[in-house]
């Protein structure tokens, strides 16, 4: 009885001890990694506060402006491009799903685009 | 039982000394297990508190971004500045510098000519006289590209030092110079927003949000510079301010400076026109004069005034510059911009009545702008009738043009006046507008700057769909005893759409020149409607204002009835 009590306490002694050490590693090896995360991240960040600045650079109104101007035939929109959503037909009610009863008008602008006139020494 | 009683009898001696025995070891086992036990208690209760309450950050070090690390470095962080819409206008990067300590160099040579190789800008004598330096420590290529960085490490050479250092950056340049400003090296502002938030930047790294977009803020800068060449001015300056808010949503001022490099321009091209700058506006105040007289009552939009001939007062003379020579409604008085007229409609109301009103406008104090770049009006010392006359056409009162446009905010958007600002209205302390006119002064108002641009001086501020208003101001720049003719300072200050104007929108040349397409004329119906018509024909669509089908309006009959009423007379 007294040797079972010894031998038991003796078995759970071994156990925590060996459950106690491992867990010291097993959180030391954590907190390495929680380290190395944090570096990591710390590193991420500067990268993307780097690469955040240099898109912005990259972005800049000015910059897109002139390359807009060179390689696109885009123009700003005009007055009579804007078309609103409450212009739309709703789609009647009880009409079946399959949209075979669809009498939508189409979304059409206000009029026609125009090519813009510029005046003698005007830019676009 | 004596027996009973004698059997044990020799065992008490024998017991006593087991006994003792025993209790010993069951005393020392109990000692010792108690012990144990308390060390377990204690381990337990360690590692209770360690997973429990210990639950902290790893050490300090490992944050590198944080900014009292940084700070812990050395190193001044700050944080970023962002348009409205969250675009980067100042951030902070890190920079490498290379230094080196040239008593820890073993040869100096050659590692003299392979720096040399990787900086073709440093020469090779300098970069040897450095290396073989007698301090302790000397400056080499500061700052450095990652790239020449990683090439430098490659080198191997013992004896370089590398120090981080955080530079500012605007990525965005000129474009919004004068407002966001710039900082000096060691990181402290010196102008703009840098400087007047100078704490908040430092002591925070939450990005501050200011009112600006950039975009605005491009097209603006670039066709006040457009119309600056076009008419060889001497500078310009540009606001559009939300007129339901009063946040500007962009502010100018030509010539500007880059932030990256700050002292590469001349040091006057500092100076904010749009804000620090004070001028005699010109026609541009018959706006506040006309809605000061139908405020209080003492005209209405048919009102008659007479402008057969110029106005002789001490030893000034008013005359007008397109002279109808005839009795003038206010209708007119507004649209054929009379000074004459302005002069007697002003008169009418009194000295004292218009100083207030131009105060409650804002116009005669210093507005409470966020930056610091902020100019004190100019209000005459004696306000008589002279100054009443003068003022109410814009000459003898100088105001900044932010001051201009937050009052012809005030007058055309329902008749609130909201300060001006640099923050948006949700991060910015509430800002409650006070009312300067009635509604029905304000409608009006609206009316008769549309017309201006329908058939008055305005006519080139017009962009189809935005029902744009406005009014064109010409003053003549004073100088050392009077005022030179051909130094003017052309503006026109617009509205759109002008039912219900969302933003205003002021365009300011200083000293344009007419051209040949401007028949020779430099006023602001030349030069400054039409950079104001690019703006808002550019902005409108950027700013998501529903174009509108209206040509004219609501209230464009009313004001036309008094204006041929003044004709027949």
């Amino acid at each position: 009885m007294n040797r079972a009590v010894v031998m038991i306490t003796l078995g759970l002694l071994g156990g925590v001890s060996y459950g106690l050490y491992s867990l010291k590693y097993e959180v030391r090896a954590l907190e390495r990694r929680a380290t190395e995360l944090r570096i990591q991240t710390a590193r991420d960040r500067a990268a993307i506060k780097t690469l955040h600045a240099e898109w912005s650079y990259l972005a800049r109104p000015s910059r897109l402006d002139a390359l807009a101007r060179r390689f696109l035939a885009l123009q700003p929109a005009r007055p009579e491009q804007v078309g609103m959503v409450a212009e739309l037909n709703m789609r009647p009610l009880g009409g079946d799903a399959a949209g075979q009863n669809d009498d939508f008008k189409l979304l059409m602008p206000r009029a026609r685009p125009t090519r813009l006139v510029l005046r003698p020494g005007e830019r676009p | 039982m004596i027996r009973r009683e004698r059997e044990p009898a020799p065992r008490p001696a024998l017991e006593g000394v087991e006994k003792t025995a025993m209790g010993q070891t069951q005393l020392r086992l109990l000692i010792a297990g108690g012990l144990f036990a308390l060390a377990f208690v204690a381990l337990g209760g360690r590692i209770v508190e360690l997973a429990f309450f210990h639950v902290t950050a790893g050490p300090v070090l490992a944050v590198e971004d944080s900014q009292a690390a940084l700070r812990h470095q050395g190193l001044t962080p700050r944080a970023d500045i962002i348009d409205r819409n969250g675009v980067l206008l100042a951030s902070d990067l890190m920079t490498v510098s290379l230094g080196v300590d040239p008593a820890r160099l073993i040869d100096p040579v050659a590692a003299a000519g392979k720096l040399a190789a990787l900086f073709p800008d440093l020469s090779r004598r300098e970069l040897l006289a450095k290396l073989t330096s007698k301090h302790g420590f000397e400056w080499i290529k500061r700052p450095l590209t990652p790239r020449q960085h990683a090439a430098v490490l490659r080198l191997g050479i013992p004896g370089l030092l590398f120090k981080k250092a955080i530079e500012r950056i605007y990525p965005n340049g000129r474009t919004a110079s004068h407002v966001v400003g710039f900082v000096d090296v060691d990181n402290t502002g010196l102008a703009g927003i840098e400087r007047s938030f100078d704490a908040r930047l430092k002591n925070s790294a939450t990005p501050l949000a200011l009112a600006l977009d950039i975009r605005v803020q491009h097209v603006l800068r670039q066709e006040l510079a457009g119309a600056m060449a076009e008419f060889s001015a001497i500078g310009a300056a540009g606001l559009v301010m939300d007129a339901r808010s009063g946040e500007i949503v962009a502010m100018v001022s030509l010539p500007d400076f880059d932030p990256n490099q700050p002292v590469d321009s001349p040091r006057g091209n500092r100076f904010n026109r749009a804000s620090l700058g004070v001028y005699e506006m010109g026609s541009t105040f018959k706006t506040f004069t006309v809605a000061m007289a139908l405020e209080a009552g003492t005209a209405s939009l048919s009102s008659d005034y007479d402008a057969r001939r110029p106005i002789r007062i001490a030893r000034y003379m008013i005359r007008d510059d397109h002279p109808q020579n005839r009795w003038l409604s206010v209708s007119e008085i507004y649209i054929h911009s009379s000074n004459i007229g302005s002069a007697r409609m002003a008169v009418q109301v009194g000295p004292e009545l218009q100083r207030r009103f131009l105060d409650r406008l804002g116009l005669l104090r210093r507005p409470a702008l966020e930056i610091e770049e902020v100019g004190t009006p100019l209000v005459p010392r004696r306000w008589g009738e002279i100054s009443t006359m003068t003022i109410s056409y814009g000459h003898g009162l100088a105001v900044s043009p932010v001051q201009l446009v937050a009052g012809v905010a005030a007058v055309t958007n329902g008749g609130v006046l909201h300060q001006p600002s640099l923050l948006p209205a949700g991060a910015a302390p509430a800002r409650p507008g006070v009312r300067v006119v009635s509604r029905r002064t304000s409608a009006k108002m609206q009316a008769l700057m549309r017309l201006v641009v329908e058939e008055g001086t305005g006519r080139l501020a017009d962009v189809p769909g935005y029902l744009v208003g406005g009014k064109t101001g010409t003053a003549e720049k004073s100088a050392a005893g009077g005022y030179r003719r051909h130094a003017l300072l052309s503006s026109f200050v617009g509205i759109f759409p002008s039912t219900a104007p969302r933003y205003v929108v002021l365009a300011l040349l200083d000293e344009p020149h007419g051209t040949k397409q401007t028949f020779g004329y430099a006023g602001g119906g030349w030069t400054a409607a039409p950079a104001v018509a690019r703006i808002i024909g550019r902005i409108a669509p950027l700013l998501g204002v529903e174009p509108t089908a209206l040509k004219t309006h609501p209230l464009h009959d009313v004001v036309v009835a008094a204006l041929h009423q003044g004709e027949k007379l």
